[in-house]
């Protein structure tokens, strides 16, 4: 299964929390380049499957291939590494350290990824470059990102997700906590400079009306079967 | 004519009645506890040491048997290596001089090492009658004395007590160390067996 | 942008909780090694509160107690030795010199010390220090005193000034030997030892205030002048202890068993070293409390420590969820919380140290002036190093339990940190 085609591609995959709670996903995929809204009620696996697909927690069998290589497999740091060289991730809030400047918070992951580092050259150039591009104004990049407005800090999470060209952006709700214009603008954005880094986008959302943006809108509910309630599990 | 004070010293020490009372702790005879005297001075050290003789040998009458004799054999020999028993610092460079060991009786003392009743029972036990009556009567020292001759007293700041591995009835040894340095005493025992000199 | 930058920075941004930490350790570690330092300056002034004397002689005693009252001068001796008994054990073949020691009397609340120009010559403490002049010279005529440097100090006296010694040990009766006032002829140099708190007259002297006294009291009407006294025969009957040098170490135990045996009268030899050891063990259980008290200070801190960390962890969610998803791993995590533990522990330990120093230059020469316990201010020693070692290793390993809880929770919250 994988080639070039395939961002990521999910077999037969399935994985169980203590008590029995689990997540069966049959079969999922993700092209090259391709912007994907996976949408699905709260409390519906969405951040089982995210963790899954990022490599945070580990399938009890099943395979997922991420940019041909299946990270089930994958042990220990190697995982990690992993992780960060291939995907860029926002989540709904909260994305940075506040007492990191913005440009700061940008280059955290060239810090634990070589592969982002080597493609990057100039670091804080680049930071800029997509601080500017997502429409941050100069001023604001040596402030301290707590001091930034949420919408603003979705944005600067935006520029550390594309920062080094990693293959595919996940994205769990990064608009939610925006109101609707703000949202657009936000998506607008981030769709431009997925254009220029060639990189795929998974978006998790409950917001149908979203939808009309992406190529493909897929509902979590027909490739995936929840036994029990893992979301409740994984907060307890 | 310094050694022959030294041999003086040795002499009063440990001939005639060595066994007279001692000023320290010696009043009270007590099994496992002993004695041990260092005076350092000029390039020679002494040392006496005075203990009981069960902490060396494991009983205190007249040895009877041949197991008994032998006992006090191993005990002598023993006794004889002081660079085991009392460890010093290798750049002391301290040789044995002379050496001298007696076993004797101690008259008059205080028994501690067990009540009345323990004794009678002690005679019901594998103790013949005449044992237990002479443990009774008596109890004997040993005093051991030693002479060394060392290159460089300086360097004595330490003593580690072999003693207690080769005598496993010994408990603990009151420690009294007189050099151009000053007094120093202490107690070593089993678990703690260096002694060191301020 | 390092790792360690990085955890700099997140601690930075919670300074005031981490300043705390390290000022809770800080103050441990120095109370724990001032303690110590106090310990062994104690035990060291202790031990050199007198040196150079083979042997202390006084009547039957325990040697703790003839210790404390020849030397320290708390408590009195329950007899005194007769002189014949003094002159024969002066006479002994093994003795260098003998130094007698007569006690009874004070001056305003210092004790008087009759004794012979000797004491000045062949009293040595901390390591064979003599006793030196601050100002004047030693005893000489019937009615001088030299004193001590506290005695000085507090009372204000200069060579050349009068005074009145009184009988007993109490303060107060100043009227008592008022008819023959001594002349201070000599101050000696402090030594922070009992010697700075005596008043130091002549033999001859005691026994000269006392002709006209009989069984503590004055005789009715009986005042015989000054110098009638000095033409009569002031051989003193007496001595209370007398301090004793030997020509040869060797002969210690022999002539200690010789006095102790002695015939004629109820006598016991000590060796200072010794009794001084005997007495610090019985001090030394309160000196040992004391450390262990300090010692658990610092785990109280150290336990502060890993109840700072955890409670942190909380606030501290969001950042492991940003880092895990930004390529750390859950040792990386880890190995930040181990590290910002042992850099406070590390903080906390030099500030400690800082702390002492700062403590030891001010309060020292106060403590020397105060208590006479005088501290050398020397580079932290092996056993400083060893507990700021330990204080450091700990605080690594308090580390351990956060940084334990963090992977955990690293692995369980994953990326989805809504809070």
């Amino acid at each position: 299964m994988s080639n070039s085609e395939h961002a990521l591609s999910i077999r037969g995959t399935a994985f169980a929390w203590e008590g029995g709670f689990g997540l069966e996903i049959a079969a999922f995929d993700l092209h090259a380049r391709e912007r994907v809204l996976l949408l699905g009620p709260s409390g519906g696996g969405k951040s089982t499957f995210l963790n899954l697909v990022a490599g945070i927690t580990t399938p009890s069998r099943g395979q997922i291939d991420v940019l041909g290589t299946d990270i089930a497999q994958l042990r220990g740091s190697r995982v990690d590494r992993f992780r960060v060289d291939s995907f860029g991730i926002i989540f709904q809030m909260f994305n940075l350290m506040p007492w990191l400047s913005a440009i700061d918070n940008v280059l955290v992951p060239l810090r634990f990824s070589r592969l982002r580092r080597s493609r990057t050259g100039d670091a804080r150039a680049e930071a800029s470059r997509l601080l500017g591009a997502l429409g941050i104004e100069k001023t604001l990049f040596d402030q301290r990102a707590g001091t930034l407005s949420v919408g603003q800090q979705q944005r600067v999470a935006a520029a550390r997700a594309l920062i080094g060209g990693p293959g595919i952006i996940l994205a769990d709700e990064p608009t939610s906590a925006l109101d609707r214009a703000n949202a657009r603008a936000f998506l607008d954005l981030l769709f431009a400079e997925l254009e220029a880094a060639k990189a795929a986008l998974l978006m998790v959302s409950h917001d149908e009306t979203l939808a009309d943006a992406f190529d493909r809108v897929v509902r979590l509910d027909d490739i995936a079967r929840v036994t029990g309630n893992p979301e409740g599990s994984a907060a307890a | 004519m310094k050694s022959s004070i030294w041999l003086a010293v040795a002499f009063t020490t440990l001939g005639g009645v060595a066994f007279a009372e001692e000023t320290r702790h010696a009043d009270a005879h007590e099994h496992g506890h002993g004695t041990f005297q260092m005076v350092i001075e000029d390039d020679h050290a002494v040392i006496e040491i005075a203990v009981p003789a069960f902490d060396i040998i494991g009983f205190e009458h007249t040895p009877s048997t041949t197991a008994q004799r032998d006992a006090m054999a191993d005990a002598a020999a023993a006794l004889s290596r002081p660079n085991t028993l009392f460890a010093m610092p290798a750049a002391a460079g301290c040789a044995i001089g002379q050496i001298e060991i007696g076993f004797g009786a101690t008259g008059g003392h205080r028994h501690e090492h067990g009540d009345q009743d323990e004794h009678e029972e002690h005679a019901d036990d594998n103790h013949g009658k005449d044992d237990h009556e002479k443990d009774e009567e008596t109890h004997s020292e040993v005093k051991a004395f030693y002479l060394l001759a060392c290159k460089k007293t300086e360097a004595l700041n330490r003593i580690e007590f072999g003693y207690f591995d080769a005598f496993p009835e010994a408990e603990e040894l009151d420690v009294v160390i007189l050099s151009a340095a000053g007094q120093s005493a202490g107690e070593v025992d089993r678990d703690n067996k260096v002694f060191e000199i301020e | 942008m390092s790792l360690m930058r990085l955890a700099l920075l997140s601690l930075w941004n919670r300074r005031l909780t981490a300043i705390l930490t390290i000022l809770g350790i800080a103050l441990s570690v120095t109370l724990f090694l001032s303690v110590e330092k106090l310990r062994t300056g104690a035990r060291e002034s202790f031990a050199n509160t007198i040196s150079g004397t083979d042997l202390i002689v006084g009547a039957r005693a325990g040697d703790v107690q003839l210790l404390l009252y020849s030397v320290f001068r708390i408590g009195n001796a329950t007899n005194n030795i007769t002189w014949e008994s003094y002159q024969d054990i002066a006479a002994r073949r093994e003795v260098d010199w003998i130094v007698p020691i007569s006690l009874g009397d004070s001056h305003r609340g210092y004790r008087v010390v009759g004794t012979t120009p000797g004491f000045f010559e062949h009293y040595r403490y901390r390591r064979d220090t003599e006793l030196r002049f601050a100002a004047g010279t030693t005893l000489d005529d019937l009615f001088d005193t030299v004193i001590g440097a506290d005695v000085a100090k507090a009372l204000g006296y200069a060579v050349g000034d009068r005074i009145v010694v009184s009988h007993g040990t109490g303060r107060g009766s100043e009227a008592g030997h008022d008819d023959k006032p001594f002349r201070v002829t000599g101050i000696l140099a402090r030594t922070g030892t009992p010697v700075d708190r005596a008043v130091y007259v002549g033999l001859e002297a005691i026994e000269a205030i006392h002709v006209d006294w009989q069984g503590g009291g004055r005789v009715e009407g009986l005042r015989i002048p000054v110098e009638r006294v000095r033409n009569m025969d002031l051989t003193p009957k007496t001595v209370t202890a007398a301090l004793v040098g030997l020509k040869s170490r060797i002969t210690t135990f022999r002539f200690q068993r010789f006095v102790n045996e002695y015939d004629a009268e109820p006598l016991t030899a000590i060796l200072p070293g010794v009794a001084l050891s005997n007495l610090w063990s019985l001090v030394g259980v309160a000196e040992r409390a004391l450390s262990a008290v300090s010692l658990m200070v610092i785990v109280t801190a150290l336990l502060g420590l890993v109840t700072t960390l955890l409670a942190s962890l909380e606030e501290r969610r969001r950042e492991m969820a940003i880092l895990r998803a930004n390529g750390a791993s859950p040792r990386t995590i880890s190995v930040l919380l181990t590290a910002e533990s042992g850099l406070i522990a590390l903080a906390g330990a030099l500030l400690g140290l800082a702390f002492l120093y700062g403590l030891l230059f001010t309060l020292q020469p106060l403590l020397d002036s105060r208590f006479g316990l005088y501290l050398k201010i020397d580079a932290p020693d092996l056993q400083d190093c060893t507990i700021l070692g330990i204080v450091v290793l700990a605080g690594i390993a308090a580390g351990f339990i956060p940084a334990w809880r963090a992977y955990r929770r690293s692995l369980a919250d994953g990326m989805s940190i809504r809070s």
